[in-house]
């Protein structure tokens, strides 16, 4: 028990570490390409290369925020910052507040595990639906995607090399297999995710609709694989905090905030 | 089936599960429960444009941590004497000073209660030291802690654009006016409070105020600066997000020097909790809102609704009671990710400016936080202060009365400025036909055809300017945009129009009485301004 308090302890101060190095080139990042952004209005012609260098930056602030947000829901998980209505844990009395505490976080941790397992599926469905002709090899006069061609022929493949301005032999190069994209491709394979083609039209959705799967690539798929890591880590703490509430004699003693009984649970407000 | 399931996670709610673990349970038996579509449908919005694949959210954990910065560093001290060197010698002058130095901090932090413990446990003592009662001293700070929530860059106005998918600009252009009634309003109050118990005032020292003035003059450029580039179109809001939060790192840790590197992390920390149990709900909601489409709730809402409610006004009468209790249970990120989906459907349906909605919205919302008995920041200030709540339930009572009467005349009496700067041309029956509150038909040229669609756009409740160019005169129509429902026959509507248009010309009489002319632009002026914009072909 103890070491898995510790665990948990090492965990967060993790989640803090990362939140704040995430947030930080986030800040930067988006400044940079404002500033590029307006230099680029003002007519200056060099900072439209530096922009179309800085092109990485839109999705890294995406993918940040994404990242920002679960890691801000564990820790709020941590440090029993979630948002909830709690009038009635406010005036029940501190048996009765015992019992609210255990059912309230045995049914988030529950409900947190469930969404774990539907963004894990979720996450490794759209997996590896790269748009198609980045990565497409000719074999045969069939597309085959480039990480899953073997090397003989990828090596016959062909291309020419960019900026190159001499004669075509000198010019051609044997294509490459992008290593690091393939790896957390296969990664992904390994995981259960199927590479099919993507399927752009989803049969319906709730709301009767017929609508476009989204097309997510092997890589933003391997960065979305954090939701459910998050939700299992927050489900996780919630089911212990409950089986807490029950086993001690009532005060949680995990996070210095929770020694005072008279704790604002509705606090997403720091002190 | 979906009654007995949607009572049951109210119930859920109310015991106290944490309200992402209710939509996310709603979400996963949703489509647990449909045939065609797998049980990661609503898993796939989240990565899409909704939230994973959206730039506007990166300005939630941006503005709030710029916020938590400030509140961490000596900014809140600085507002505070700056703003008593200015204002100290009016009447009422300190309450004043905790009005506007809240109100400028809220911009940042978004009402989620920063506000009362930076600002109000500077302001609280000050208060009671110069001798205002205790109870006017805490039901002031404790109304700080929401106001200034429609100012720019405030984070819930943001996210009522995302959720509503309205423009973000144009919210706050449209809350400025009542953000700024809600401060005249108890900025007034505030000075009679002084005038009455005669509080001491500090004279004016010009050497102290310019003095208190240099010392704030980096946060002072700040909302300048990002109003004026946003206004000028220099930043996008992301950039601005991005910006402010620079720019507050670099003034708070290299310029002041208020806050130590080393304490970063913490603060990081602090404010990612605060985003991520704002920013989950947010993706679990998705899956929620598609639930609630699903069984219907809207609709249904509706269907109920129209027995009692047959106008937008008994509507946003409605809405407005609705909102205090919502904002009373719940924070307001919640609130809106969760009732924006449900209201704004019902609000087209009774034609209501899907802007002047987001105001009246988040105004309720802000007047919800200080409601009794269970109004979150009466809890915050209980806490922060440590007075018994039921002594704060006495001392926000007038200051809810205050802003209930702002609300009025926001929710009512705006609708009728709102038409007036509105602008839009709408040239073609469709965009009659929509409805929206805030249209302006033009009859240009006035051929029998532009006669007729103007005609119809009027008895739909859109207010009309009615124009003629050709002939060298301009002839201007002002309806009050109440038309009824769609549904209505057009005597039914022509007579409520007559009925409503009366008591909004009253209602409108009041706005005019009470808002200082110099604070807002009058209804001539704008007229006089649409005028001009109509004659430039």
């Amino acid at each position: 028990m103890r070491t898995l308090r510790r665990l948990d302890e090492g965990l967060a101060r993790g989640e803090a570490a990362l939140a704040a190095a995430v947030l930080l080139t986030m800040v930067f990042a988006a400044a940079t390409q404002a500033f590029f952004r307006n230099l680029t209005d003002f007519g200056v012609d060099w900072a439209n290369e530096a922009l179309s260098a800085l092109q990485w930056i839109d999705p890294l602030l995406k993918k940040g925020t994404v990242w920002l947000a679960f890691l801000g829901a564990s820790l709020a998980a941590y440090h029993e910052k979630h948002i909830a209505i709690d009038v009635l844990s406010r005036v029940a009395p501190p048996t009765g507040q015992k019992w609210i505490r255990f059912f309230t976080s045995v049914v988030a941790g529950i409900s947190a595990l469930g969404l774990a397992a539907v963004f894990w599926i979720a996450t490794l469905q759209t997996s590896a639906s790269e748009q198609p002709f980045d990565y497409q090899v000719l074999v045969d006069g069939n597309a085959e995607h480039v990480c899953d061609v073997s090397d003989e022929e990828l090596a016959r493949h062909q291309v020419w090399r960019e900026g190159c301005l001499g004669s075509p032999e000198e010019c051609r190069e044997a294509r490459n297999r992008p290593s690091v994209f393939c790896g957390v491709r296969a990664a992904l394979s390994a995981l259960g995710a199927h590479h099919s083609e993507p399927v752009l039209e989803a049969s319906g959705n709730a709301t009767g609709e017929v609508r476009r799967i989204e097309v997510i690539g092997s890589p933003e798929s391997a960065s979305h694989l954090m939701m459910p890591l998050m939700f299992l880590i927050i489900g996780g703490r919630f089911l212990a905090r409950g089986l807490g509430a029950l086993s001690t004699s009532g005060t949680p003693t995990r996070s210095p905030e929770n020694t005072d009984p008279e704790r604002e649970a509705h606090s997403e407000e720091s002190q | 089936m979906s009654g007995i399931a949607i009572a049951a996670f109210i119930i859920l709610a109310l015991i106290g599960v944490p309200l992402f673990a209710i939509f996310g349970a709603a979400s996963m038996m949703l489509f647990h429960g449909l045939e065609n579509t797998p049980i990661t449908g609503a898993a796939n919005d989240v990565f899409g444009e909704k939230f994973a694949n959206s730039l506007l959210l990166i300005t939630i954990p941006l503005f709030t941590f710029s916020g938590y910065l400030m509140a961490e560093s000596g900014t809140p001290k600085r507002l505070v004497r700056l703003s008593s060197a200015i204002i100290g010698w009016l009447p009422g002058g300190l309450a004043i000073v905790a009005l506007l130095s809240s109100a400028f901090f809220t911009t940042f932090t978004g009402g989620s209660g920063i506000t009362i413990v930076a600002i109000g446990g500077l302001l609280f003592p000050a208060l009671r030291q110069s001798g205002y009662e205790e109870k006017f001293s805490l039901g002031m700070v404790t109304t700080g802690g929401s106001l200034g929530l429609l100012f720019p860059p405030s984070v819930p106005v943001i996210l009522y654009g995302v959720v509503a998918g309205v423009l973000i600009e144009k919210l706050f252009y449209g809350g400025f006016l009542p953000g700024l009634l809600t401060l005249v309003a108890l900025g007034t109050y505030s000075v009679f409070v002084g005038l009455r118990h005669q509080m001491p005032v500090r004279a004016f020292e010009a050497k102290e105020a310019a003095a208190a003035l240099w010392d704030a003059k980096w946060e002072l450029l700040l909302p300048v600066v990002l109003i004026g580039s946003m206004v000028a179109g220099v930043l996008r809001i992301h950039e601005a997000a991005a910006f402010t939060a620079v720019y507050v790192l670099m003034i708070e840790v290299f310029v002041y020097r208020d806050i130590a590197p080393r304490r970063l992390p913490q603060v990081i920390r602090d404010s990612m909790t605060l985003v991520g149990a704002i920013m989950l709900i947010l993706a679990t909601a998705i899956g929620f809102t598609a639930f609630l489409v699903q069984a219907e709730v809207p609709q249904k809402l509706l269907e109920s609704m129209e027995v009692m409610v047959k106008d937008p006004f008994t509507f946003l009468l409605a809405l407005n009671v609705f909102l205090i209790l919502v904002g009373m249970l719940m924070d307001i990120f919640s609130a809106i990710v969760v009732v924006v989906p449900l209201v704004v459907p019902i609000a087209n349906y009774f034609g209501i400016d899907p802007y002047h909605l987001g105001i009246v919205f988040l105004l309720n919302l802000e007047i919800g936080y200080l409601t009794p008995p269970v109004g979150l920041n009466l809890f915050i200030a209980s806490f922060r202060f440590e007075k018994p709540v039921t002594l704060l339930y006495r001392a926000v009572l007038p200051f809810i009365a205050l802003l209930l009467v702002a609300l009025a005349l926001t929710t009512y009496g705006e609708a009728y400025l709102w038409n007036a700067g509105e602008g839009t041309v709408c040239t073609s029956d469709a965009e009659c036909e929509e409805g929206l509150f805030g249209q302006i038909c033009s009859l240009d040229p006035p051929t029998e055809e532009n006669t007729e669609r103007v005609r119809r756009c009027q008895r739909r409740g859109v207010v009309t300017a009615l124009m003629s160019l050709h002939e060298g005169e301009e002839i201007f129509e002002f309806e009050p945009a109440v038309g009824g429902p769609a549904a209505k026959t057009e005597e039914e509507t022509a007579s409520s129009t007559e009925e409503s248009s009366e008591s909004l010309d009253e209602l409108f009489q009041e706005f005019e009485d009470e808002s200082d002319p110099a604070e807002g632009e009058s209804l001539d002026d704008i007229l006089r301004e649409l005028e001009s914009d109509f004659s430039t072909p």
